[in-house]
């Protein structure tokens, strides 16, 4: 019997050590050969490292192939300046153009976290309601503590399709995006659209292109960048979903995309998953092939020096750095606070009342 | 944290699921019972009986105690409010992004409003005990707050429950059980009507009985039979406390708290 325990618990451990990489087995592999290996399921779909690039989905490579300075990429910026443009009216953006190729790039959130801090009116909202519900209800809750010093996301796009007159649409789903463009020679941008729900930019960019921007966050009759959830992953909520709770939640991302690729539709000529590149997290996309293994690559252009063209919304801050943004901050939500309260903060969190006697 | 069937699910390991099933109370798991309940000091230092009289006796102590507002004697009082309603006059609107902002901001000011009635006619303090604001449709937020209050009356002496026995009784603050028809609008009026009523008949049960508490008033609303969908019927029931002799039934004390509603205010 004791032998029988014995052999019982070595392979309990055998099973563990093997399970969970115990002893760094797996650690000691080099990367592996498919890059589709690195990637996870999120939310809202596929997320990858800073270290893959996304295509056309589900394509996606190695940065190392595509850019010949890729340890440039995860380096800290600073930003010369920014300029403000306004947003399209009525959800309406310019028509492609006889003899333009859509470039349609879209995903969730970047990958990336950009040298840029920004606060807009909406972030901080959100924040305070966090910040009131839980001090209403008994948690004592530094305000400070709310105060998230969060970087605008980033996503570097890669232009290497020399063949088309590219119409660039950048979208993203769940909140701003700086996209850093990167051209190889002879590729052509005729136009970029910029549809996000948030705060959003573009660098390296030649000013002479036009771009038109959209931010849905605050154009609550515009409807939200969304992918059709079928071609999505399933995700492991890591909790039980009832059948009827997970039939709801696809019929209403059914609903949302189906508006959105209605809308898109009316304003790009094509639906809104043709030819789709990027995934749902990503820090880099490609517009075009990937270099041949004996051509050049394309140098990645760090952000320094340069400005960022940036949505003009209802934006109260937005800095290169996180010190003076964390500065600023304190005193913007403070001063909102106040406003939203009445002039009367104290009223948020009221002392006991008691009987005139 | 997967409970021993899913991981079971995933891993498809027998032998696996047998010695989790084995480990789960070790951990406290799949008894849902933690390590507070266990090592905490009462439960370490009493017996299960002595245990749960002494949470009793605090929760006696806690209903009765008339000298603050806690959390054992609440109201729920509900509220559907626009940003008008919150706005100062002359305050122009804010943007339309901000407008949740200014609704949570302010919903602790419109619950304490509330405050203000049910000091006015049942209690001697009420204080905010949680608030949530839900968003509806058509610029439309639901407040739910909950406010703690100490009910009017002399504290009550607990220290010796064996003489007495604790006593609840749900009264129908509505007479005829149709509620009072009112404007959607002016729904405080006919609360402030129903907390006086919930005094009325706690007073009644003091004088015959030597105690009562209002424990909480629940309130209900349901259309009218008119054209107006704005009119409304507001129903209440109170959950009253007492301490009485053990002879006393409840049916006693239900008939004691409705002759309240013949007592002149």
């Amino acid at each position: 019997m004791q032998k029988l325990v014995f052999a019982f618990v070595g392979l309990l451990v055998g099973y563990l050590v093997l399970e969970y990489d115990v002893i760094g087995m797996a650690g000691s592999n080099a990367t592996p050969e498919d890059p589709s290996q690195l990637l996870v399921v999120g939310p809202d779909g596929h997320e990858a490292p800073g270290t893959i690039v996304a295509a056309d989905a589900p394509k996606v490579f190695f940065a190392k192939d595509i850019f010949d300075n890729p340890d440039q990429l995860t380096a800290v910026e600073t930003l010369a300046d920014f300029e403000f443009v306004e947003q399209v009216e009525g959800c309406r953006f310019t028509p492609p153009s006889v003899g333009m190729a859509l470039a349609n790039v879209q995903v969730a959130t970047g990958g990336g976290d950009s040298s840029v801090y920004a606060y807009s009116e909406t972030d901080m909202a959100n924040d305070l309601i966090d910040w009131i519900s839980a001090t209403t209800n008994g948690q004592e809750t530094d305000i400070g503590e709310k105060i998230a010093l969060r970087p605008v996301g980033k996503v570097n796009v890669a232009v290497t399709d020399s063949t088309q007159i590219l119409y660039l649409v950048l979208q993203s789903s769940q909140s701003g995006v700086i996209w850093h463009i990167h051209k190889m020679p002879e590729t052509r941008i005729a136009r970029v659209a910029v549809i996000a729900n948030g705060t959003a930019g573009v660098i390296g960019l030649d000013p002479a292109i036009p771009v038109e921007y959209l931010d849905v966050s605050q154009n609550e009759q515009c409807v939200q960048p969304d992918r059709n959830p079928r071609a999505l992953p399933d995700y492991d909520y890591g909790r039980e979903v009832s059948r009827k709770e997970s039939y709801d939640l696809s019929r209403q991302r059914d609903m949302r995309f189906r508006q959105y690729s209605t809308w898109f539709l009316s304003q790009f000529g094509v639906p809104s998953e043709t030819t789709l590149i990027g995934i749902a997290k990503a820090s880099h996309v490609i517009v075009g092939p990937v270099p041949e293994a004996d051509a050049p690559r394309l140098s990645y252009v760090p952000m320094d020096g340069q400005t960022v063209r940036v949505t003009k919304n209802d934006l109260v801050y937005i800095s290169p750095s996180p010190e003076a943004a964390t500065t600023h901050a304190l005193s913007a939500y403070s001063n909102l606070l106040e406003q939203a309260s009445g002039g009367r903060v104290e009223t948020i969190t009221p002392a006991p009342i008691a009987r005139d006697q | 944290m997967l409970d021993c069937g899913q991981w079971f699910h995933k891993k498809l390991n027998l032998i696996l699921f047998a010695v989790c099933l084995h480990a789960m109370p070790l951990v406290g798991h799949a008894s849902g019972i933690t390590s507070n309940d266990i090592f905490s000091e009462d439960h370490a230092t009493l017996s299960g009986r002595e245990y749960v009289l002494t949470k009793k006796a605090q929760h006696m102590a806690a209903l009765f105690d008339g000298t603050a507002p806690n959390g054992i004697r609440v109201i729920e009082f509900r509220q559907t409010v626009r940003i008008r309603d919150v706005m100062l006059k002359d305050e122009p609107l804010p943007p339309r992004h901000l407008r949740p902002l200014y609704i949570h901001a302010r919903a602790s000011k419109i619950a304490m409003s509330e405050c203000e009635l049910i000091v006015q006619q049942l209690a001697n303090h009420c204080a905010l005990y949680q608030i949530d604001v839900q968003k509806r449709s058509e610029g439309k937020y639901l407040l739910i707050a909950q406010l703690a209050f100490n009910t009017l009356g002399h504290r009550i002496d607990t220290s010796h429950p064996d003489n007495s026995s604790y006593m609840d009784a749900m009264v129908d603050l509505s007479l005829n059980n149709e509620g009072i028809e009112v404007h959607s609008d002016h729904l405080h009026t006919a609360r402030a009507d129903y907390y006086g009523r919930a005094k009325m008949v706690c007073d009644a049960v003091r004088k015959s009985f030597g105690s009562c508490v209002v424990e909480t008033i629940y309130f209900e609303t349901r259309p009218t039979v008119g054209n107006d969908p704005r009119r409304v019927y507001l129903t209440a029931r109170a959950q009253l406390g007492a301490l009485v002799d053990q002879t006393v039934t409840l049916e006693q004390l239900r008939r004691v708290a409705a002759s309240g509603f013949l007592t002149t205010p």
